[in-house]
């Protein structure tokens, strides 16, 4: 059984982006591993320890950087890794189809496990185009997983904590939530094993793949520009309770 | 004028508050809006949506077999709806089920989508949304035979706009097997309104000490007709389920007004909810990063000033009966 983890490295979430020319940020930041990612790699690894001769193998499409993010892949229990190698980023279309051309030139994989959105873009897209490529069903934002035999039964939490369990059979893309388990740190002997496991590179340009139907643009960005100017409501506290019902009347309009 | 699709869902057989806004502002694109419908019974929301703009509600039925329940059939009829009526654009609220049912819909098809837009631009093929978590804002274009779109709720108005309603059935071939079968469901463990559908959020930090004092915002939000959040703190420390998280890695929510009781605002939480028209912090410490980004802030006790607005807001609706 081979179980594929698409992960994806993403700006820290506390690093402040600074704009450069008309479209693109400047690189001088601190990069992880996407949030959700980690989880989509745990929970990967923990079901691949429960089948003889499973193995995980973490996928990611990124600049030469992104062999860090996939170092620490291997030290979390992937047994080993392969990088689309890019200087530039790329829409959902283009990524799903580069992701998969990467697995098949490595083999059929049984599962694919992706987080639930990247952080950065926050699109929720690269699942549900791999599975179309692939004809396989997906689930997304997994809170439970388990493998029984040819098939899987996925818990999903919606709207409101709305749980559905859903049954797919093998082979089937889930896309990992946060609920789904605790990501741990490795420790430094994981960190040391994962420097001999084998990570493969490949250029992008070698994938050699066929035009889309469609696709993406990024024109242009700008920093998020904050307006507000705060007001402090000051009195006693039944003073601020009237103060607040009258702005939510007035200007909110909501009541 | 250009056709448009425009996927309605309805979770308690009632369109989303955000629907009307979103149909206001897509009729003022120039498109005429057509709903797909995929279930049987009406409830009379189609003509309330007329009067903001729709055009016409299209009831797909699929040649006797059942209608589609799960997200992946749900997706393929409109897909399928889309390329047998020749209308190459969609759109739909980017709640968490519109989300799911745009990435499933533009997969199937192979269009590029646009998340959470706050402006849509036809003529350009452009779309305004935000990226690296709401730290920036990004003018994106798309091209390809479809194009589809999730509109950020609450961004836009609802503006009255009769027009007489057309209905038309379209009739499908049947859906081959879903591949995804439900096999066990449990109800919310939250009582509360959809995040995204609501108008007024109020959500709790680590000022709120433990989960039982959650209460205090769950009395004030049923006057409020408001749903209930929490930031990262609140749920890491197992005071109230994942589902209310709001922020980066949580849900995204742009409701008109969000009340931040006792958080401190980092930057992280604040990628899931600085595009509230207002924000009000509640919050002891004048330093906090929420004050400085906030519309009004009061330093008072979040546990006197939260109990008085639950009893003022009481009065005050007393006051207009």
């Amino acid at each position: 059984m081979k179980i594929y983890v698409c992960v994806k490295q993403v700006p820290d979430s506390a690093a402040s982006i600074r704009i450069r020319g008309e479209n693109r940020i400047h690189e001088d930041l601190t990069f992880v591993m996407n949030p959700c990612d980690e989880h989509a790699l745990t929970e990967a690894v923990v079901i691949s320890e429960t089948f003889k001769g499973c193995e995980t193998i973490a996928v990611c499409l990124g600049r030469p950087r992104a062999r860090e993010t996939l170092m620490s892949a291997m030290a979390m229990g992937a047994n080993r890794s392969i990088l689309i190698e890019s200087e530039t980023d790329h829409d959902s279309i283009t990524t799903a189809r580069a992701l998969k051309k990467a697995i098949d030139l490595d083999g059929t994989p049984d599962l694919i496990f992706t987080g639930k959105e990247a952080m950065d873009t926050g699109g929720m897209q690269t699942m549900f185009r791999l599975a179309a490529l692939y004809r396989m069903p997906v689930v997304t934002n997994a809170v439970d997983v388990r493998v029984d035999g040819k098939e899987v039964l996925v818990t999903s939490e919606a709207e409101q904590g709305v749980r559905c369990t859903w049954k797919m059979k093998l082979p089937c893309v889930v896309s990992a939530g946060k609920g789904l388990n605790s990501p741990g740190y490795p420790t430094l002997r994981q960190i040391m094993t994962a420097r001999k496991k084998k990570m493969e590179i490949i250029a992008f340009g070698d994938l050699d793949l066929e035009k889309p139907m469609g696709g993406a643009t990024l024109l242009k960005l700008e920093p998020w520009v904050e307006k507000r100017e705060a007001t402090w409501l000051q009195g006693a506290s039944s003073e601020i309770a009237d103060q607040l019902v009258t702005i939510l009347h007035h200007r909110a309009k909501v009541i | 004028m250009k056709r448009a699709a425009v996927f309605i869902e309805q979770g308690n057989n009632r369109p989303n508050h955000g629907d009307f806004g979103m149909i206001s502002y897509l009729r003022q694109l120039g498109c005429q809006l057509y709903a797909f419908v995929l279930n049987q019974t009406s409830t009379g929301w189609e003509k309330k949506l007329a009067d903001y703009g729709l055009n016409r509600v299209v009831t797909l039925s699929f040649g006797g077999a059942p209608r589609p329940k799960t997200p992946e059939l749900k997706a393929q009829a409109v897909a399928r709806a889309m390329e047998t009526m020749g209308i190459p654009i969609l759109f739909a609220l980017a709640t968490l089920p519109g989300k799911e049912l745009l990435a499933r819909v533009a997969a199937e098809l192979e269009a590029p989508l646009l998340m959470d837009c706050t402006a849509v631009d036809l003529k350009a093929k452009t779309a305004t949304t935000s990226l690296y978590s709401g730290k920036t804002q990004a003018v994106i274009q798309v091209e390809g035979n479809h194009l589809v779109f999730g509109i950020r709720p609450h961004c836009h108005k609802p503006i009255k706009q009769p027009l007489a309603l057309e209905t038309e059935q379209l009739r499908l071939p049947p859906l081959p097997g879903g591949r995804m079968e439900l096999v066990a469901s449990q109800a919310g463990i939250l009582p509360h309104m959809d995040l995204n559908e609501a108008e007024v959020i109020l959500s709790g930090g680590r000022g709120l000490e433990n989960g039982d004092n959650f209460d205090i915002l769950r009395q004030c939000a049923k006057e409020l007709n408001a749903g209930v959040g929490a930031s990262r703190v609140a749920v890491d420390k197992g005071w109230v389920p994942y589902a209310m998280q709001i922020g980066q890695t949580g849900l995204k929510v742009s409701p008109v007004v969000y009340i931040a009781c006792g958080i401190s605002g980092s930057v992280q939480h604040f990628a899931g909810m600085k595009t509230a028209k207002i924000i009000i912090a509640v919050n002891k410490d004048p330093d906090a990063a929420i004050v400085k980004k906030s519309d009004y802030f009061t330093t008072n006790d979040l546990f006197e000033v939260i109990p008085l607005l639950t009893q003022a807001l009481k009065t005050f609706r007393k006051n207009r009966e």
